[in-house]
């Protein structure tokens, strides 16, 4: 069971040691993250000018978001006039509501769902069991997300904390799955018990990863094709989307396409790219009759207004997830919100308030290897330090953290103390504690630090002493 | 727009909605230029290796390849292909695949029963959907299958092999081409299948054929070849 993850201890520092603590887990992170790093490094190439398409795709973005008033009323009128149906939602409550509203004036008791961010953002499943509808995540991870009451901690891999015992446990006990450790026969009972679903189903909910202005298209990705299922057989089809996810053209949305699948998971393609305009036409032997797009703010506007507008470049694709070494050791569930890692650091306080969350934009060493990850070149590190700086001047920042920050302006400021203090730190901290160059075990307030990495003990020779040197003797 | 009942029990007006996001954008509206065309995102050029391009991505992708060189050969193959699956029942929509009636015609001297396009849960039952590809991109080894009164959205996802036929003419280089053959009027559902249906949530293991079809064949026909 996985109680333990679904009931998380509501501090960021407790939520850290029990993801270090909890065996196997930062290995097996660790491996999956590592290889979709390194198929997303060994493809990105093939598109013969990597950066600069990423600079256009983060150019896209920003002209989209600088008019984006202007692209979503477009996005809108051509939805409407393909026969689709808008639905505007402030909060994510209201998008639940409008959701299930649909569900109820078609007598809709059946709902397959599309793995979608944002309806992961609203709790949209919890929403719609407590209307009394059945709902289904179709998606393999999700599904066993689902029927084991977890939380997903991977934007594009939610099962990546599971193991396969696990799993084959999960089936055992909810689907009555006799207990194997072969993934394809797993899979395979997941696609018998889910192609009912799909069959019967009255109603299928979508995210959407593009949504193209100039035809009113709505765009999802997906490999396993459960997202062209729930788009195809329901009669009623809901796509839900966040204000920012729209581009201008159809050759915006190649641009997109080509980084999006390479940076996720190093594929070339998604397997399935999948376009949506609007209901079935007159003819057509199956698609939905119905076709709904509710578009959502929940806090997107506030971003679109503030200092960190860049963030709406954001296309989900995880990368920056799979090149953090934070992200790899404490796993998705350590950050407590929906989105983790890097990304996840600036999306959860923006989104669900920042004193709330004031420890996320602190847990980053600021390495930049995110940065270097992102399709869409969000300054990640950059804004870090921002909120960080933001939540010092909210006055969240510990009185410890505020005094310490302050004697270290004052000691870099001065020749004198500098050289003194790390004068009396080799010759006390590192002589008396220091093994093999390494502190395992500070004493208070540099225990936060060692209780979960060691800490490098300084250099037996300051560097300005070694600089000295060599200028006196080059 | 009159504020309904609607819209304040169940979310708010567009009218509203626009506005907000303009004034989180404020007065002083970016100026981001974009490029006037995408060319520069381009990767495969328009020329000799196209074809060639796109048969390696394709297999490449997972997906099964038959180059064939004229539509005779077509019904051949695909009646080899059938053969090897040992498809009992095969799905074969209405496009305008080529020699469609010669092709049904044999299948069904093969002993294969053809269902019905027009019966709901045809694509569940049969063994094999045959559908026409409309459009090849080499850059990704993708297909293109679209949606219209023909065919089924189904007949190349709920059956468990499914076989799309293509003329190299259709190939274009790039999904830049791709994104300029398309506009208005759009078709309902447009999709790029690229390799069979796949999942690698368990561990990272890759799996075939989780809800999609765990084999997809690409019969390529040539161009110019004997009709």
């Amino acid at each position: 069971m996985s109680d333990a993850h679904t009931t998380a201890a509501p501090d960021f520092h407790t939520r850290v040691a029990e993801a270090i603590a909890t065996p196997g887990l930062t290995a097996a992170i660790t491996r999956a993250t590592l290889r979709q790093y390194e198929g997303r490094k060994a493809i990105l190439p093939e598109l013969g000018r990597p950066l600069e398409i990423r600079e256009l795709a983060a150019k896209i973005k920003d002209h989209t978001l600088a008019n984006l008033d202007r692209y979503l009323s477009l996005f809108v009128e051509n939805v409407q006039r393909n026969g689709g149906q808008v639905h505007f939602a402030r909060t994510g409550e209201q998008a639940c509501r409008i959701i299930a509203q649909i569900g109820k004036d078609r007598g809709v008791r059946r709902i397959v769902k599309v793995k979608s961010m944002a309806s992961e953002e609203i709790h949209l499943d919890h929403a719609l069991e407590a209307d009394g509808f059945e709902v289904v995540e179709t998606d393999l991870g999700e599904f066993i997300i689902q029927i084991d009451h977890d939380r997903p901690s991977h934007i594009v891999a939610p099962v990546i904390h599971k193991t396969t015992p696990q799993i084959a446990r999960i089936f055992e006990r909810v689907i009555g799955t006799p207990y194997t450790e072969d993934p394809q026969m797993l899979t395979m009972a997941a696609r018998a018990y889910l192609r009912e679903k799909f069959r019967t189903a009255d109603m299928g909910i979508c995210g959407c990863n593009f949504g193209v202005a100039e035809t009113g298209t709505v765009c999802i990705v997906t490999n396993e094709g459960n997202g062209r299922y729930c788009t195809s057989r329901p009669k009623v089809l809901v796509a839900l989307m966040g204000l920012e996810k729209v581009v201008p053209t159809l050759a915006d949305l190649a641009v997109m396409l080509k980084l999006l699948a390479k940076s996720a998971t190093g594929q070339r393609l998604t397997t399935y790219t999948n376009l949506m305009t609007g209901p079935k036409r007159p003819g057509d032997l199956d698609g939905p009759e119905e076709f709904h797009v509710v578009i959502m703010d929940r806090g997107r506007t506030g971003i679109l207004a503030g200092e960190y507008r860049e963030v709406l470049r954001c296309i989900r694709c995880g990368a920056c997830l799979n090149a953090c070494p934070v992200y790899r050791t404490i796993g998705g569930h350590a950050y407590g919100g929906v989105y983790p890692g890097p990304i996840g650091k600036l999306i959860t306080p923006l989104l669900e308030g920042m004193c709330e969350h004031k420890d996320l934009p602190n847990a980053s060493s600021l390495c930049g290897a995110c940065l270097d990850a992102c399709p869409v070149q969000i300054p990640i590190p950059e804004f870090l330090i921002r909120m960080r700086d933001d939540l010092r001047q909210r006055g969240q920042m510990h009185w410890f953290q505020r005094l310490a920050f302050r004697m270290w302006r004052i000691g870099m400021k001065s020749k004198f103390l500098y050289s003194l203090g790390s004068r009396m730190g080799h010759i006390f901290l590192d002589g008396l504690l220091a093994r093999d160059g390494w502190h395992s075990k500070l004493p208070p307030p540099g225990n936060v630090w060692t209780d979960q990495r060691d800490f490098p003990a300084m250099a037996p020779r300051p560097f300005h002493r070694m600089w000295k040197d060599l200028q006196e003797n080059p | 727009m009159p504020i309904g009942w609607e819209s304040i029990v169940l979310g708010v007006s567009q009218e509203e909605f626009i506005r907000s996001i303009r004034e989180a954008i404020g007065n002083d509206r970016p100026l981001v230029e974009l490029p006037s065309d995408r060319e520069m995102a381009r990767v495969v050029k328009a020329g000799g290796d196209v074809v060639d391009r796109f048969c390696a991505m394709a297999v490449d992708a997972k997906m099964r390849l038959y180059r064939v060189a004229g539509e005779a050969a077509l019904v051949e193959t695909i009646g080899k292909v059938l053969a090897d699956i040992d498809a009992k029942s095969v799905l074969v929509t209405d496009e305008p695949l080529p020699r469609r009636d010669e092709l049904v015609r044999a299948i069904r001297d093969d002993g294969r029963q053809i269902v019905d396009l027009r019966e709901d849960d045809c694509a569940f039952t049969a063994d094999a959907g045959i559908t026409l590809a409309r459009m090849g991109i080499a850059e990704t080894g993708s297909i293109v299958i679209r949606s219209g009164s023909d065919t089924r959205r189904l007949a190349s996802l709920a059956v468990p092999e499914h076989i799309a036929v293509l003329r190299e003419g259709q190939i274009v280089p790039d999904l830049l081409d791709w994104a300029a053959t398309l506009g208005s009027p759009m078709p309902a559902n447009e999709v790029l299948i690229t390799g069979p249906s796949r999942t690698a949530d368990i561990e990272l293991n890759l799996v075939m054929g989780v809800h999609g079809p765990k084999n997809v064949h690409v019969v390529l026909v040539a161009q110019g070849g004997p009709a």
